[in-house]
C-alpha cells in the first residue's frame, strides 16, 4: 500500500470512529457470545453399560492408572449380568463361589458417538497365564490409550483382532467425570456389598 | 437518553418520488423534546435551506421512525447528516423481534403495541395517496399534509416515553448511525445499463417462451408452459442426479432445493434459471429511476437475524442470477462486489474459539484444512490433487451452516447416507469446541427466550423454536452486525457504496480510483470483522467490474447468453437491428 493510500486509510478509519456519530466504544459494548458460560448446562451421564466393545466401533481407552481398577466380578450368567463385588467379601466368595467370581480390569472407553462405557478385561493369573481372547483385549486397551481402534472377535482365530483407525482422527473430548463416577454409574444397583444380596443368596441355593 | 443530549429532536419528512428515484422532499415536522418548540416547514422553504433547521451535532439526537427515510431527505436536500439519530423503527425491531405482531412493526403497529392512540389506517392510507399524488396542493391540502406529518412527529414523542426504558445506550445509537448509511446506499443506487433492461422489458413475454424451448431442450421436463415432475423424474434418473424427496415420496422442487442442488449439480443451473426466471419474475418490477440506477428500499433489520430485506422484485440482486448482468458501471466508473471469504465458517470458529476450526479458516482453504483435520486427505494434499475429498468436505461444511442432515447431505454430494453420515460424524469430532459451543446456543437461547448478536441485536423466542434456526443465528446475525458495520464505516469514509448484498458490498468509483477504493473497503471490512469477532479478521474477495463490462455471475451467464440470442431472434424478425451487449 502506499504512503498516501495509507494516510487516506488512517483518515478514513478516524472518520468511521469519530466523524459519523457520538463516539462509540465499538469494543466496550459488545455482548459476550461466550454462550457455554451463559448456559451454564451441562449434560449429565446416568448411563455407562459395561461391555466389551461393539465390534463395528471404534474406541479409545481412558488413559493413566487412575482410570482403571483392578477388583472382583460376580459374574451372573443366567442373566448375563456382572456386579462389583466389595473387597470385604472376595475372599469369602472366592471361597465359596469360586467358578462365578472373575477378577477383571476395568477400563473406561470411547466410542465415535462419544458414549461412554466399561470394559471389563480379565488379567493373567497368579501363574501369569492368559488365554489369546484376554491376552488380545488387554493389548487393545493399552492400544486404544493412544488411537482409535476396532476391536472384533474372529472365533476361527480365538482372539481378537485389532484394526486401527487410518489417518489423523481427532482425539476424544472425554466428558468431565472422574473414573470413580463412572464405575458409580455402570454398576449402579448392581454393587454386592453383603452375603445377603439376592444373587449371593440364589447362587449360594438358599433361595 | 433525553438527559444525555442537550437538544433532542423528532423528524419526520414527508416525501415522494417515482421507483427508483431519490425522494423529493413535500414537507417537514420538527419537534424539540425540552422546549416543546416545533418547526414546520413546506418544500420551499425547504429546498431554499442550506442546512436542517435543528441541531445536528454531538449535544444532539435526532430521533425518528424509520430513519434512513429521514436522512435520504437530508441527502435529496444536500443537508448534513445528523450526527446522532435514534430509530425507533429499529428499536422496536429489538424488542419485538421473533414476537407475533398483528398490527405490524410500522408506526402505527408500534403505537398498536403500546396501547397509544394513533391515526386509522384508512387515513394514512389517504394522506399518502395525497402526498404521492404530487402538486398543486390547496392550501387546505397542505395543512392538512403538515398536520399529518406533526401527528406522527407527536406519536414519536409519545413513543419514546414507552420504548426508553428498554433502550439500549450506544448500541441503539450504532443501528441508527446505520440508517445513515442505508440512506446513503438507497440514494447512491446501482448503475443499470437502461438499454438492456429496457429491451428486456419490451421482449419479456415472447422470451419466456422461447426461452422454455431453448432451456428445456437439454431436459425434456416441460409441456408447453407447465413443468413435469414426472419428466424431471426422468430427466434425474437417466443422468443419474439423486433428488431430495418430501416425506411424501415426491420430488421436492422448491426453490431453496433447486438453488442447494443447482450449486452440487451445475448441469441443473440453467433450469433453476429457467423456472426462477418464468415462475415469479416481473421485470417491471425491477425499480430503476430516471438517471439509471436500481434504487429501492433496503428494509434494514426486517429480517429475523437483522439482515436487509429488500424487495426481491425491485432489487437488481433480487431476481434470477441472469438478471444482475443488467449492472453496468457507467463510463469512465468501475464497480466492485466485495464479499467475505467463507463468512460463516470465520464467525463460527471465532466466537465458538474453536481452534482447529480458526486454522482452518486461517489456513485460507478452510475445506481442504477440514478434510486433512480429519484425516481424509494429507498433509500435502491440495486443491488439484483431492478435489473430489474437497468438495466432499465442502458441501459437509455447508451441510452444517445449513442445519442439513444426512438425507440432505447425502443427495448434495451424490452419495449415500451413510458417508453424508460420516462427514457429518467427522465435523462433530473435528470441531468438538464449536459443536459444544452451539449446543450451548440452543440451551442458553431456550433458557432465556432469547439469543442476541455482539451489538444487541436479539430474537426473542415465543414458542417453539426452531433448533436449526437457533444454531444459526449467532452466525447469521452476527454476520449482519459486520456487514452494517462495514457500511457505516465505508459510507462515512466516503466509499460510494452502492449496496449491500447478503455478506457482500458493491462499491463504485472512477476507473483511475477504483483499485484504492478497493483496497479500502477491503480494509475497512475486516476492520469491521474483526471488531465483530474479537480481533479474527475475516479475508475478503473483489470481483471488479470496469466498464464497458457488466456484472456477471457465472450461475447465471449460460440464461443470459440465450436470452440476448433470443432478442436477437425477436429484433431479427421484428426487421429492427440486433444488438447484443458485451
Amino acid at each position: 500500500m502506499t504512503h498516501e493510500a495509507e494516510s487516506n486509510l488512517a483518515v478514513a478509519t478516524e472518520m468511521a470512529v469519530g466523524a459519523g456519530g457520538a463516539e462509540i466504544d465499538l469494543t466496550s459494548i459488545k455482548l459476550s457470545q461466550d454462550f457455554i458460560a451463559m448456559a451454564a448446562v451441562k449434560k449429565l451421564i446416568t448411563s455407562v453399560p459395561v461391555r466389551k466393545p461393539h465390534r463395528q466401533e471404534f474406541i479409545r481407552v481412558k488413559p493413566g492408572e487412575e482410570n482403571r481398577l483392578l477388583t472382583y466380578v460376580m459374574e451372573d450368567k443366567d442373566f448375563r449380568d456382572s456386579y462389583l463385588v466389595q473387597p470385604q467379601l472376595w475372599q469369602t466368595l472366592l471361597d465359596r463361589l469360586p467358578g462365578d467370581m472373575v477378577a477383571k480390569v476395568l477400563f473406561v472407553t470411547l466410542n465415535r458417538q462419544n458414549i461412554l462405557s466399561v470394559w471389563p478385561i480379565r488379567p493373567p493369573g497368579p501363574d501369569g497365564r492368559i488365554d489369546e481372547w484376554n491376552r488380545t483385549a488387554m493389548e487393545g486397551a493399552l492400544m486404544a490409550q493412544e488411537r482409535w481402534i476396532k476391536v472384533s472377535s474372529n472365533i476361527a482365530l480365538g482372539a481378537y483382532e485389532l484394526t486401527p483407525a487410518p489417518g489423523n482422527i481427532a482425539d476424544p473430548q472425554w466428558p468431565d467425570i472422574t473414573f470413580k463416577e463412572i464405575v458409580n454409574i455402570a454398576f449402579k444397583g448392581k454393587v454386592i456389598d453383603t452375603m445377603e444380596h439376592p444373587v449371593i443368596r440364589r447362587l449360594l441355593g438358599e433361595v | 437518553m433525553r438527559e444525555r443530549f442537550k437538544t433532542v429532536w423528532f423528524v419526520d419528512f414527508e416525501f415522494r418520488g417515482g421507483p427508483g428515484d431519490a425522494p423529493k422532499v413535500v414537507c417537514m415536522v420538527a419537534r424539540e423534546l425540552h422546549t416543546g418548540k416545533t418547526i414546520k416547514l413546506w418544500e420551499d422553504e425547504l429546498l431554499g435551506a442550506v442546512r436542517p433547521p435543528f441541531e445536528i451535532g454531538m449535544d444532539s439526537l435526532i430521533v425518528a421512525y424509520y430513519a434512513s427515510a429521514e436522512m435520504s431527505c437530508h441527502l435529496s436536500l444536500g443537508w448534513e447528516m445528523p450526527q446522532n439519530v435514534l430509530d425507533l423503527f429499529t428499536e422496536f425491531r429489538v424488542l419485538t423481534n421473533g414476537l407475533s405482531l398483528p398490527c405490524g412493526s410500522g408506526l402505527l403497529g408500534a403505537l398498536a403495541y403500546f396501547g397509544l392512540d394513533a391515526m386509522a389506517g384508512a387515513e394514512k392510507d389517504r394522506m399518502r395517496d395525497l402526498i404521492l399524488r404530487g402538486r398543486p396542493w390547496s392550501n387546505e391540502e397542505k395543512k392538512e399534509i403538515l398536520d399529518y406529518c406533526e401527528s406522527d412527529v407527536l406519536a414519536l414523542e409519545r413513543l419514546l416515553s414507552k420504548i426508553e426504558p428498554v433502550l439500549d445506550g450506544d448500541r441503539s445509537l450504532l443501528r441508527g448511525r446505520y440508517m445513515k448509511a442505508v440512506a446513503s446506499m438507497e440514494v447512491s443506487g446501482i448503475p443499470v445499463d437502461v438499454q438492456s433492461l429496457e429491451k428486456l422489458r419490451r421482449y419479456w413475454e415472447p422470451i419466456r417462451q422461447k426461452l422454455i424451448l431453448k432451456i428445456d431442450a437439454r431436459y425434456g421436463v416441460y409441456e408447453g408452459v407447465t413443468f413435469k415432475a414426472r419428466k424431471f423424474a426422468d430427466y434425474l434418473a437417466n443422468n443419474n442426479v439423486p433428488w431430495p424427496v418430501l416425506s411424501s415420496g415426491s420430488l421436492a422442487l422448491d426453490d431453496d432445493t433447486f438453488r442447494e442442488m443447482a450449486k452440487a449439480h451445475p448441469m441443473i443451473a440453467p433450469l433453476h434459471e429457467l423456472r426462477a426466471s418464468i415462475s415469479k419474475m416481473r421485470l417491471s418490477d425491477l425499480s430503476v429511476g430516471f438517471d439509471g440506477r436500481n434504487r429501492c428500499m433496503l428494509s434494514a433489520f426486517r429480517s429475523r437475524t437483522g439482515r436487509n430485506q429488500p424487495s426481491n422484485a425491485q432489487f437488481c440482486f433480487g431476481p434470477a442470477v441472469w438478471v444482475r448482468s443488467v449492472i453496468q458501471p457507467r463510463p469512465g466508473y468501475g464497480l466492485a462486489y466485495i464479499d467475505w471469504s467463507q463468512q460463516e465458517f470465520g464467525i463460527a470458529a471465532a466466537l465458538s474459539k474453536d481452534e482447529k476450526m480458526m486454522d482452518a479458516y486461517l489456513s485460507g482453504d478452510p475445506y481442504l484444512a477440514f478434510a486433512k483435520q480429519a484425516g481424509a486427505v494429507p498433509e500435502s494434499g491440495t486443491k488439484k490433487s483431492h478435489k473430489a475429498a474437497r468438495e466432499q468436505f465442502k458441501q459437509c461444511v455447508l451441510a452444517v451452516q445449513y442445519g442439513m442432515g444426512e438425507i440432505s447431505l447425502a443427495a448434495r454430494i451424490g452419495k449415500s447416507p451413510a458417508r453424508a453420515r460420516e462427514l457429518l460424524h467427522l465435523h462433530r469430532s473435528t470441531y468438538p469446541t464449536f459443536w459444544k459451543w452451539s449446543d450451548a446456543v440452543v440451551d442458553c437461547a431456550n433458557l432465556k427466550n432469547s439469543i442476541f448478536t455482539v451489538f444487541g441485536w436479539r430474537l426473542t423466542i415465543q414458542d417453539r423454536p426452531n433448533e436449526r434456526s437457533l444454531r444459526n443465528f449467532p452466525m447469521q446475525a452476527n454476520g449482519a452486525e459486520m456487514l452494517r458495520l462495514a457500511c457505516i464505516f465505508a459510507t462515512e469514509a466516503g466509499v460510494r457504496v452502492c449496496a449491500p448484498v447478503h455478506d457482500a458490498i458493491l462499491i463504485e468509483a472512477p476507473l483511475l480510483t477504483l483499485d484504492r477504493e478497493i483496497a479500502r473497503t477491503q480494509e475497512l471490512m475486516s476492520r469491521a470483522s474483526a471488531i465483530v469477532l474479537g480481533g479474527f479478521a475475516l479475508r475478503s474477495d473483489a470481483n471488479v467490474i470496469r466498464w464497458p463490462d457488466r456484472y456477471a455471475d457465472e450461475r447465471g451467464t449460460d440464461m443470459w447468453k440465450a436470452v440476448w440470442e433470443i432478442i436477437g431472434e425477436l429484433e431479427a424478425s421484428d426487421v429492427a437491428g440486433s444488438v447484443v451487449p458485451t
